[in-house]
């Protein structure tokens, strides 16, 4: 007897990719289309940018596709790829073909593994080709970041390859397969971020913080957090270590293990089966009804919320959690067993233990164990402080030790007061803080509240502090970005005129860089010159008008920590910080009144004043 | 040959297989019954590899079958619901049969395009389900395959087609020793080509005879005794006794010679020996064994 296959078959392979050309064929015309509409892209921005001179770095426009087209490309091609593949699992009458053949299961395995594969990569080859030609037409050769980008790329491929087919082996079911493989790319991501959104609004004040950990667990948000160079939040990964490389091509090399031991432990008779192993059962059934009933019990809150309180009702929640775990749960059930009649006896345990543990988790997190709220960081520990507020956007860092001391005791009398009902008859006022730790932690706090005038007679009141801090000099110096720690970027000036009192128009004007550099020596000169007038927290930020003339300014700056930093470009060449966390850009918004003579004249010079 | 040892398969708490065992000799043809739910589709599944039993063996060729593809290219399956790619022409599966079964014959393919007259360049979903079924005997012949299991093989085929069909399996039988196993709820047309029979219930075999051994052992005497003599035939096995008239119909568990000789003893008017069919055989072997039986003697 002549053995016939062992870890590969050739006709099984050929015959997939022959019945499959649909597939890969329309994805490839795809491919090259979005190719062909990149380097269109180019050709206009860098008619743009030879007007503006910058730093082009090709390097990080090979890297953009990795991080911004492949991930989600990959997967979306290789759900539909293994679906078409080993669609096989999913009726008895092929899988009783499949299993008869002689071929052994770790052929079969191999062999789908290998079709899958070199299906999912040549649209993703043909992008690369398309977008690498364009880019090269347009002298932005760079080989290094050709061939990083093309080892990117395979392992993403590999990454999203192995994801759908461990979850293939998981189902009897095409649809169940299909949530299965995309929610399993963005499962981790989405439950910490529900979670995370869910029990903040437990605290008072406390934001929801961007994921760390469980992020690099949903391959596709984590390649896009991870290697996006123009990601200011996280810290984009250099392409240059491969270490991104390395780690997705073992993690995928692990799930192609799994999955193959799966497949080999995996029954014939489980076609048709929601759930192909029954270990899996409670683990699928009790991720999705705790996800679900956290996500209902959010979405009907939120939808129900006349938003005068910040933090959630402790009751009302807690009815909410029950009626969506009964929900959820008896729903995931009624999936799993393929019947509507789930109301029986056994299943009760499991649902009152969940649920019960739903209630018991929104109880908790309503006492702030951990004492959230009240927690303000040592100013020593902070390496940089973000206000971001009603009244002016301040940036403060480590050498503003003072500032933080002051901006973190604001803080803390915010927090330690508590929650303030909001009055909407009155202005409402915001003020986030933004920590970055020196310990790479960030640490994100969020108020809404009224300010009142009358409690400016006590000296420890929210309105004191507030009006002190936002009138100290070198604060002011911050809000109009005097500091050398800004470059500037952008500004926009806004002119409204009135007619009696009455809306006639609006002028806006774009600041060159030129024009940039001297507004700032103009709001310098009447900083100096003590001709800006108090902040008026009460006035909650409204701007001032000046008779017939009110005048606003929109100015951005790129904001140096002190470290280094280095700029970049992205796909579409737009002009990007690379190695963010380190520099990064922010905003601020005042007015203009005819007291800032030296800034006045300098507007008027422009002439953007006349009617 | 193929042999099944206490074999043992569970799904969700319910054993479809109870220990079977079975023993089919090389190049004889076997006909497996059974009601429905027997385990019957179970078995079969076992023996061509797709299901994993519990406990127990099955052997092919003293080897054992699951993940053997050495063993599973001399099998050829025809399964009540045969598969197909979607968009395949019979010439796209024929291809693919030839570079999955080592022995596969081209030559025998198009020698039996004759026999089935089926467009090979014709989409395989827009033929008619006989003639589906006709395509997945065509190529399971050109496979050449030492064993072919067939589970209800011809359902949907014509009269006419399922003698061609049948003739052609036999052709197989005689030249190339092809052990054949088929799973039926014809008793008539298993009765015609089967040397040998299995009838499962209840997750096992629960018997497993050869038909001549069948028929050897089994007869139905037709008796008239002279008037008034009742003479006492207790002594005999009788299966069944029916009496219409002076006629008496005795259903016998001796071979029939035998019995003719018994009956003979008290000077019958008239006494007749007539073979059993395998229906009847069935009826009276295992109708008082179990009620079920009697739903597959059709």
């Amino acid at each position: 007897m002549r053995s016939t296959a062992s870890l590969f078959n050739k006709t099984l392979f050929s015959k997939d990719i022959k019945r499959l050309w649909p597939i890969w064929v329309v994805f490839s015309i795809i491919a090259s289309l979005i190719g062909f509409a990149y380097s269109t892209g180019i050709r206009n921005n860098l008619a743009y940018y030879y007007n503006h001179p910058i730093n082009l770095d090709a390097r990080y426009t090979y890297y953009s596709i990795v991080s911004s087209l492949m991930p989600i490309s990959a997967m979306i091609l290789a759900c539909i790829v293994t679906a078409s593949v080993w669609g096989y699992l999913y009726t008895t009458r092929s899988t009783v073909f499949f299993h008869t053949i002689p071929v052994s299961r770790t052929g079969l395995f191999f062999t789908n593994l290998a079709t899958t594969f070199v299906i999912t990569i040549i649209p993703m080859l043909v992008a690369w080709l398309t977008f690498t030609t364009a880019t090269i037409t347009m002298g932005l050769f760079d080989p290094k970041g050709m061939f990083v980008s093309l080892l990117a790329m395979i392992a993403e491929t590999l990454t999203m390859v192995s994801i759908s087919t461990l979850c293939a082996q998981l189902t009897g079911r095409l649809a169940i397969f299909v949530l299965l493989d995309l929610s399993s790319n963005l499962f981790f991501a989405v439950a910490e971020e529900l979670f995370s959104s869910f029990s903040v609004n437990f605290l008072y004040g406390v934001g929801s913080t961007p994921g760390i950990g469980l992020y690099v667990l949903s391959p596709v948000v984590g390649l896009i957090n991870k290697l996006n160079p123009t990601n200011r939040e996280s810290g984009a990964v250099r392409l240059e270590g491969y270490p991104i490389i390395v780690i997705y091509a073992a993690v995928a090399l692990v799930l192609i293990a799994v999955a193959y031991l799966a497949y080999l432990s995996r029954k014939s008779e489980a076609a048709t089966e929601v759930v192909a192993f029954k270990a899996l059962k409670p683990v699928l059934l009790y991720s999705y009804a705790i996800l679900g009933a956290v996500f209902f019990t959010w979405f009907f809150y939120d939808l129900t919320d006349n938003y005068n309180h910040q933090v959630y009702d402790l009751l009302k929640v807690i009815l909410l959690m029950i009626l969506f775990s009964t929900v959820m749960y008896f729903v995931g059930r009624m999936i799993i067993d393929r019947s509507v009649k789930v109301l029986k006896p056994k299943y009760l345990p499991g649902y009152i233990v969940m649920t019960a543990l739903l209630v018991v988790f929104c109880f908790v997190m309503s006492k702030d164990p951990l004492g959230y709220v009240e927690r303000t960081p040592d100013a020593e520990d902070v390496s940089s402080l973000y206000v971001n507020s009603s009244l002016g956007d301040i940036y403060l860092n480590e050498k503003d030790l003072g500032l933080i001391e002051y901006a973190t005791d604001l803080q803390k009398t915010i927090a330690t007061e508590g929650e303030r009902k909001l009055n909407d008859e009155l202005p409402e006022d915001y003020f986030n803080f933004t920590y970055m730790l020196k310990n790479g932690t960030r640490i994100n706090r969020e108020y809404r509240l009224n300010l009142y005038r009358e409690n400016m007679n006590d000296k420890n009141s929210i309105e004191s502090k507030v009006d002190e801090f936002y009138n100290l000099e070198p604060v002011l110096e911050k809000k109009f970005h005097l500091g050398g720690e800004f470059t500037f970027e952008s500004a926009t000036v806004y002119v409204t005129y009135y007619e009696n009192d009455q809306f006639e128009k609006e002028n806006e004007k774009y600041l060159t860089e030129s024009e940039g550099l001297k507004l700032r020596e103009a709001l310098l000169e009447d900083l100096q010159a003590g001709r800006i007038n108090r902040t008026d927290i009460f006035a909650n930020g409204a701007i001032s008008s000046e008779d017939d003339l009110m005048i606003t300014i929109d100015l951005c700056s790129l904001v140096d920590t002190g470290r280094k930093y280095t700029r970049g470009t992205d796909m579409m060449l737009n002009a990007v910080v690379v190695d963010s966390g380190l520099a990064y850009g922010t905003y601020t918004t005042f007015p203009v009144d005819k007291s800032m003579t030296s800034t006045y004249e300098f507007l008027d010079s422009l002439g953007i004043l006349q009617r | 040959m193929i042999e099944v040892k206490s074999l043992v398969k569970t799904f969700d708490g319910f054993k479809a297989l109870d220990g079977a065992t079975l023993k089919i000799e090389k190049g004889s043809v076997y006909g497996l019954m059974g009601p429905n739910g027997a385990g019957k589709t179970t078995l079969l599944r076992h023996i061509t590899g797709v299901y994993k039993q519990d406990s127990g063996e099955v052997l092919v060729d003293d080897a054992k079958v699951w993940e053997n593809v050495n063993v599973k290219s001399h099998i050829a399956s025809i399964p009540d619901d045969w598969f197909f790619y979607g968009q395949a022409t019979v010439k796209e599966m024929m291809q693919l049969y030839k570079g999955l079964y080592p022995a596969f014959s081209v030559e025998r393919y198009n020698a039996l395009k004759d026999a089935f007259n089926i467009d090979e360049n014709k989409n395989i979903k827009y033929l008619s389900k006989g003639m589906q079924k006709q395509v997945a005997f065509w190529l399971a012949l050109s496979s050449m395959p030492d064993y072919m299991v067939l589970d209800e093989p011809v359902d949907g085929l014509d009269p006419v087609m399922r003698r061609r069909v049948w003739g052609l399996m036999m052709d197989d039988v005689a030249s190339r020793g092809t052990t054949v196993l088929v799973s039926s709820h014809n008793l008539r047309e298993l009765e015609d080509v089967c040397d040998h029979v299995g009838i499962m219930n209840h997750g096992k075999v629960i018997l497993e005879r050869s038909l001549l051994e069948l028929q050897d052992n089994m007869v139905k005497l037709q008796v008239v005794f002279k008037d008034g003599e009742e003479p006492d035939l207790s002594a005999l096995p009788i299966l069944h006794d029916s009496r219409m008239g002076r006629v008496h119909t005795m259903i016998v568990r001796m071979c029939p010679e035998s019995a003719l000789n018994a009956v003979n003893k008290y000077e019958p008017i008239v006494s007749e020996a007539i073979p059993l069919t395998l229906e009847e055989i069935f009826i009276y072997e295992m109708g008082g064994l179990d009620n079920e039986i009697n739903s597959i003697l059709v």
